[in-house]
C-alpha cells in the first residue's frame, strides 16, 4: 500500500503542517472575528429590540391604563351629572305640579262658591216665582187673599 | 487495468529538500493547498462585508460556525471557547480533504496514515501539554477514576494508560481506514463498470447504479468522519481540562 511507503512521510507532515497553519492563520484572523462579531451582532441586536419593544409595551399599557381610568372617572361623572339634573328637574316639575294644583284647587273653589251663589240665587228666584205663582193661583182659584211672605215660606216648606 | 491502490500514490511534482529530508511539493501538498485555499476564499468571502441580514454565503459560513462552536460548547464548555478556531480549522481541513478527494481524479489526502496520525497526534501532545499546564501532577488522576476501590489500582491504572495512549492510534486509523477503503471500494466498482460494460453494455449497468449509491455513501461518510474526527478531539480536551 502506498500510505506505507515511509519515502514521502516527511514530504507529506512537511506540507500538512504549513497548509494546516496556513489555513489556521487565514480563518482565526479574517474569518472567524468577523463571522463571530456578525453573530453576536445580530444577536445583540434582535435582544435590543426585544427589549425596546417590551418597553414600549410597557408604555402603551400605561397608557391605556390611564386612559381607561379618565374613561371611568368621565363615565362617573356623567352619571353624576345626570343623576343630579333628574333629581333637579324631578324637584322642579314637583314644586311646579304642586303649584300649579294649588292655583287649580284656588279656581275650583272659586267655582264651586260661585256656582253655589249661582245656585242660591236660582233656588231664591223659584221660590219668588212660585209664592208668585201661589199667591195669583190661591186668588183666583180659591179666591184667597195670600200675602206674600207666606207663600214663599210655603215655596220653601 | 490500475490496480485500485494507484490512486493512493504519492507523485513529485516539484522536488524540494530540506535539512536532509525530502519535502517535495506532491500531489498529496496539492490537494492539501486547493482544498485549504478553495475553503479559505469560500470563507473569507462569506465573512466579507458580514451583514445583519446574511445573504446564501454568509449564511453557510454562519451555519458551520454555529455548527463547531455548538461543538465545542457542548463538549468542552467555556474554557474551549480559545480552542474553537483551531477546532474550526481541523473540521474544515479534514473535510475539505474527504470531499475534494471524492472528485474524480483528485487525490484523498486523509487516505494517508501519516498526515491523519500527524494531525492526532499534533492534537493528542497538545491536549496532554493543556492538561498537565492545567493540573500539574493532578493531570494523572485521569487515568484512575475518582470512587474506584484502590485495590483495583493495578488493574485500571494499565487500561486507562494504554487505553489514553491508544487515542491518537484510534483517532488517526478510523479516518484513514474509512477513506482508503471508501475509495478502495469505488475504484472496484468503476472497474467493474469498464469491465463487464466492455462485453455487454447491460451488465455494466448494475455496477454502474451500486457505483451511484456508493459515491452519495461516500459525501455522506467525508463529512461523518470530519465531524468524527473533531467531536473526539473536542472530547479529548474535555478530558484533559475537566478531567472526567
Amino acid at each position: 500500500m502506498p500510505q506505507f511507503d515511509a519515502t514521502w512521510f516527511p514530504a507529506q507532515i512537511f506540507w500538512l503542517a504549513i497548509t494546516f497553519i496556513a489555513f489556521y492563520v487565514v480563518l482565526s484572523n479574517f474569518v472567524l472575528p468577523k463571522l463571530g462579531a456578525a453573530i453576536e451582532g445580530r444577536e445583540k441586536k434582535i435582544e435590543g429590540d426585544l427589549a425596546r419593544a417590551g418597553s414600549l409595551k410597557g408604555e402603551s399599557d400605561a397608557m391605556i391604563a390611564t386612559y381607561e381610568k379618565a374613561l371611568a372617572e368621565s363615565r362617573a361623572k356623567a352619571l353624576a351629572v345626570r343623576a343630579e339634573t333628574e333629581a333637579k328637574l324631578a324637584k322642579e316639575a314637583a314644586a311646579k305640579s304642586a303649584e300649579l294644583n294649588a292655583a287649580l284647587a284656588d279656581k275650583i273653589k272659586a267655582a264651586e262658591t260661585r256656582i253655589g251663589e249661582s245656585r242660591r240665587a236660582a233656588l231664591s228666584n223659584v221660590e219668588a216665582l212660585a209664592a208668585e205663582i201661589a199667591v195669583e193661583a190661591a186668588r183666583k182659584i180659591g179666591g184667597l187673599s195670600v200675602t206674600e211672605a207666606d207663600a214663599r215660606a210655603a215655596a220653601r216648606g | 487495468m490500475a490496480s485500485p491502490l494507484e490512486q493512493f500514490q504519492i507523485k513529485p511534482i516539484v522536488h524540494l529538500s530540506l535539512a536532509g529530508y525530502d519535502v517535495s511539493f506532491t500531489n498529496s501538498a496539492l490537494w492539501m493547498t486547493i482544498a485549504a485555499a478553495t475553503l479559505s476564499l469560500v470563507l473569507l468571502s462569506s465573512a466579507r462585508g458580514a451583514s445583519l441580514v446574511p445573504g446564501r454565503l454568509q449564511s453557510l459560513g454562519e451555519i458551520m460556525y454555529e455548527f463547531i462552536a455548538g461543538m465545542v460548547r457542548e463538549n468542552v464548555g467555556d474554557e474551549g471557547k480559545k480552542y474553537f478556531p483551531f477546532f474550526f480549522t481541523l473540521f474544515c481541513f479534514v473535510l475539505g480533504g474527504n470531499l475534494f478527494g471524492l472528485i474524480p481524479g483528485a487525490f484523498t489526502f486523509t487516505s494517508h496514515i501519516v498526515v491523519t496520525f500527524s494531525l492526532a497526534l499534533a492534537i493528542f501532545l497538545t491536549i496532554t501539554v493543556i492538561g498537565f499546564a492545567r493540573h500539574g501532577t493532578h493531570f494523572f488522576s485521569l487515568f484512575f477514576p475518582s470512587g474506584a476501590p484502590l485495590a483495583t489500582a493495578p488493574i485500571l491504572i494499565p487500561i486507562e494508560v494504554i487505553s489514553y495512549m491508544a487515542r491518537p492510534i484510534s483517532l488517526s486509523v478510523r479516518l484513514f481506514a474509512n477513506m482508503t477503503v471508501g475509495h478502495i471500494i469505488m475504484k472496484i466498482f468503476a472497474g467493474f463498470v469498464i469491465s463487464l460494460g466492455a462485453y455487454f453494455l447491460v451488465p455494466g449497468v448494475v455496477p454502474f447504479a451500486v457505483l451511484v449509491g456508493l459515491s452519495a455513501l461516500e459525501f455522506f461518510v467525508a463529512a461523518l468522519q470530519a465531524y468524527i474526527f473533531t467531536i473526539l478531539s473536542c472530547i479529548y480536551l474535555n478530558d484533559a481540562i475537566h478531567l472526567h
